[in-house]
């Protein structure tokens, strides 16, 4: 090649980087991005093995491995663990389905090796909690409480805020995650039904703190636009809580859902007056979601810390519930189930606009009280 | 080297070599035999001392290390911040590493600057059957679309990529000739070689093969056209770094890869020295630069004002004598702020033993910072390292202090047990083994989410961590009085 040949360096000029700032956040831009059928920018969901870990993390001494059937088949063979060792297995690919079906597939495996050969003929009347792919060992704690508050012996399977105790399975019921009041209701109540007891006073007491709560600060989310991404479990919960509170959710992203995820969270929305506008996104990522905000705003986005980017872009805070948050102290102590966890998503929400419009106001409007 | 270190008080070979024993004790033969060659007691007056290293782990304990593509997208190639970095394969390589290694970029973040993003080519099932060539091609054409301003394309593969035969140079040659720019195809599959080490490799041999050489610097060359590599701007060193040698009248070119522009890496065949902080994952690219074009390279430490001096006098000898009389004055100039550092915290530190196990440079890179604060580093070692590495480190530590190589958590464990470190300097998976257990830590991969700790400027907030973590009142609160 000639001297003259190579090509110059060129400097992207500020010009360029102005044009193409404005041009990202246009309708024109939104298509194009929402048109894309190969790249994934920017996605709210991570792969199988990341559930099995969680999910095996729960179980106390137990280590994580990506492992083959064959391999622990060998092992044992030749003597290097014991033939009565558990060496529970699932398959996690991760070119399939997301962390949340890692989770349940490990766990499944974890359940079926420990009982194999075991035949459940009547239940031991206790109930186990299978809480889901979640994060929050705060949660955790919510439900063990909630178990003990009525008295039920349980256990919360691949606890991963405590150990585990060996359950065989009985009678099965599938509830969203309680998030809100009416879900936390579904739980005690469902809770109640299957262990003959009533709902404890200490429960029932809590319910209206939460209530005087919630209508107390009804005001500061009444009518509130929000941008929801996340599991669809942590989403069917936290839309249930918005629409208690008169709040709207506006954009709804999951980056890996089924069908019967979007007809169930489409009939929450269309149960509520509150949910009417809004709009379900399935198999979109996080770069669609920036699209979004920033053509057709909203007030607040609730979602993990990878949302932080899109948020910035638009100018409005996140909140940050799922997994993982990586940004800030402390979150994952905090329940969001339940009724204590409903006060503590209000009081959230709240202080956050409270903060910020304390933070940004004109001085005239600077005022004592909020 | 200049002379030997003294004998650390408290370590000598007899203590630290049965230390070692013990530790192997744990292991059945097999392991016990593999894992042997891998750690000593540091004796640097024999010149027969090597430390095993750049081999396979021993399979079912708990590595620190990372994979081939770890090493190429999370070093080399994702700090560039103007290409799109494609993680090709199913998601989660992509996004485990995404935003986690701190690199951090200037610029405008999905117009000009693309590091902070994550992109993929989320793998499903049908792609593992029928090949992902084609949804790779039809991706740039959307990144190159939704993206003007990106200056190219990078092409990371996941391990199913090179399990299934996906030919990705071939769509890459051809996205390349089609967006008349680089697409570069880096077949950094994470089950290649034994650790992220070969992913820096394989990395450099991608900018060799389709980067360096096709571009050239606009305006006029000058005598004093510097590339700084192999610093990747965790925490903003680079520019801590770059200021610096600013200072003393160097023109840096070209940035590999913290923070960098991948037209200016494409120039630094032009550059009349290479300055490298982190021989590791770069020295190759230094080499071929030197054989190719006839650039010289020269090792360089920015921790700590000692290491900072040392190095800024190496770096004027180089150079004529403008850069040399520029070198003195600014060493001048920060000498009483630097002092003024170590006034406030080495009374505080004085004496303190640090246990050093993380990547690339720093195990012993850091240990003159350290030192600057009246620390000892009683125990080093490398995740990845290779004999070259160890070689410059044995003269760096004391006499039956340890030095190691891909330590497994519970050798780890053993080791702090037995030296009693007053400080845990390593990464994510160690960090809380330690600090759980009451022992001060810093995660020294990210900077513990702090920094810069290069030079000057990083030195204060490194002074500032180090007496942060060992000197928290929280620590005083472990022990319950009931």
């Amino acid at each position: 090649m000639s001297e003259c040949a190579v090509k110059k360096v060129t400097e992207i000029t500020t010009d360029e980087v102005e044009e193409i700032s404005k041009w990202i956040d246009t309708e024109e831009y939104k298509e194009k991005n929402f048109a894309r059928t190969a790249l994934v920018i920017n996605p709210a969901h991570a792969c199988q093995p990341l559930g099995a870990q969680m999910v095996a993390y729960g179980f106390e001494e137990t280590l994580p491995f990506v492992d083959l059937n064959a391999f622990t088949k060998n092992a044992k063979n030749d003597g290097l663990i014991p033939e009565d060792f558990p060496t529970p297995y699932a398959n996690t690919p991760s070119f399939t389905g997301t962390h949340i079906h890692g989770y349940d597939a490990m766990l499944k495996s974890i359940l079926a090796y420990l009982s194999e050969g075991k035949k459940a003929e009547t239940d031991n009347g206790k109930i186990n909690i299978i809480p889901g792919f979640d994060g929050n060992v705060g949660n955790l704690r919510e439900y063990k409480r909630i178990l003990s508050a009525f008295g039920i012996e349980g256990t919360v399977l691949a606890d991963i805020s405590d150990t585990l105790d060996k359950e065989f399975v009985g009678e099965a019921a599938t509830l969203s995650l309680p998030i809100g009041v009416k879900k936390t209701d579904e739980l005690l109540l469902k809770l109640s039904e299957l262990s003959g007891k009533p709902v404890p006073a200490e429960l029932v007491a809590e319910r209206g703190h939460a209530v005087d709560a919630m209508t107390d600060a009804h005001q500061y989310l009444h009518n509130k636009k929000f941008a929801l991404f996340g599991d669809p479990d942590y989403l069917l919960g936290l839309v249930s809580f918005l629409l208690e509170m008169g709040a709207r959710p506006w954009h709804v992203l999951c980056s890996r859902a089924t069908k019967k995820f979007t007809k169930e969270m489409q009939a929450l929305l269309d149960s509520n007056p509150y949910g009417a506008g809004c709009t379900v996104y399935v198999n979109k990522d996080l770069w669609h979601m920036r699209s979004l905000l920033v053509t057709d705003p909203v007030d607040m986005m609730i979602g993990d810390t990878h949302g932080k980017f899109a948020a910035r872009a638009a100018g409005i805070p996140l909140l940050r519930v799922g997994f993982p948050i990586i940004d800030r102290v402390n979150l994952h102590r905090t329940p969001i189930v339940g009724y204590t966890g409903a006060i503590s998503l209000l009081t959230q929400i709240a202080n956050k606009f409270l903060d910020i419009k304390d933070d940004t106001c004109e001085d005239r409007f600077f005022e004592m009280m909020r | 080297m200049s002379d030997l270190k003294k004998p650390a008080e408290g370590y000598s070979m007899e203590d630290t070599s049965q230390m070692l024993e013990d530790t192997l004790s744990i292991y059945t033969d097999k392991a016990r035999a593999k894992r042997e060659p891998h750690m000593s007691a540091n004796d640097p007056d024999d010149s027969g001392c090597a430390i095993r290293s750049n081999r396979k782990t021993v399979p079912g304990v708990m590595s620190a290390r990372g994979c081939a593509y770890a090493g190429a997208k999370g070093v080399v190639w994702g700090p560039i911040r103007d290409m799109v970095h494609v993680s090709h394969g199913p998601v989660g390589c992509g996004f485990y590493s995404w935003g986690t290694r701190r690199n951090l970029t200037s610029g405008t973040v999905g117009v000009d600057n693309f590091s902070p993003m994550m992109f993929t080519s989320d793998f499903q099932e049908h792609d593992i059957v029928y090949g992902g060539d084609r949804k790779l091609e039809k991706l740039c054409d959307e990144a190159h679309e939704l993206f003007p301003l990106a200056k190219g394309i990078s092409i990371l593969s996941e391990c199913p990529v090179g399990l299934i035969g996906d030919d990705i140079n071939a769509s890459a040659k051809q996205a390349s000739a089609k967006l008349n720019m680089p697409v570069v195809p880096c077949n950094c599959e994470g089950f290649r070689g034994v650790s992220q080490s070969l992913g820096h490799h394989i990395s450099n041999d991608t900018i060799r093969d389709y980067i360096i050489g096709t571009r050239e610097f606009d305006g006029p060359e000058s005598p004093y056209d510097i590339a700084l590599i192999g610093d990747y701007n965790i925490g903003g060193d680079i520019w801590a770094a770059v200021k610096v040698l600013e200072e003393i009248g160097l023109n840096v070119k070209a940035q590999w890869t913290g923070d960098g522009q991948i037209e200016h890496i494409a120039a630094t065949h032009k550059v009349k020295l290479n300055l490298i902080h982190c021989y590791r994952s770069m020295n190759y690219m230094c080499k071929v630069m030197e054989e190719k074009y006839g650039i010289p390279w020269l090792e360089f430490n920015f921790f700590g004002p000692t290491k900072i001096k040392e190095s800024l006098r190496a770096i004027g000898e180089c150079f004529d004598d403008t850069i040399k009389a520029n070198v003195e004055k600014v060493i001048a100039r920060y000498d009483a702020e630097m002092q003024a550092v170590i006034d406030e915290y080495r009374p505080r530190l004085e004496g303190k033993k640090v246990m050093v196990f993380v990547g690339g440079l720093r195990p012993r890179h850091t240990i003159g910072a350290y030192e600057d604060l009246g620390m000892e580093v009683v125990a080093a070692g490398y995740e990845f390292a290779h004999t070259d590495d160890y070689d410059r480190t044995y003269p760096e530590m004391a006499k039956g202090t340890l030095v190691f190589d891909d330590a497994s958590e519970i050798e780890l464990e053993k080791w702090v047990e037995h030296m009693k470190p007053d400080l845990v300097a390593s990464g994510i998976k160690e960090k809380y083994v330690f600090q759980k257990s009451g022992i001060p830590f810093r995660q020294m991969h990210s900077w513990d989410y702090s920094g810069p700790y290069h030079a000057y400027e990083g030195f204060e907030i490194f002074a500032r961590d180090i007496d942060m973590a060992i000197n928290s009142p929280t620590w005083g609160l472990v022990k319950s009085p009931f």
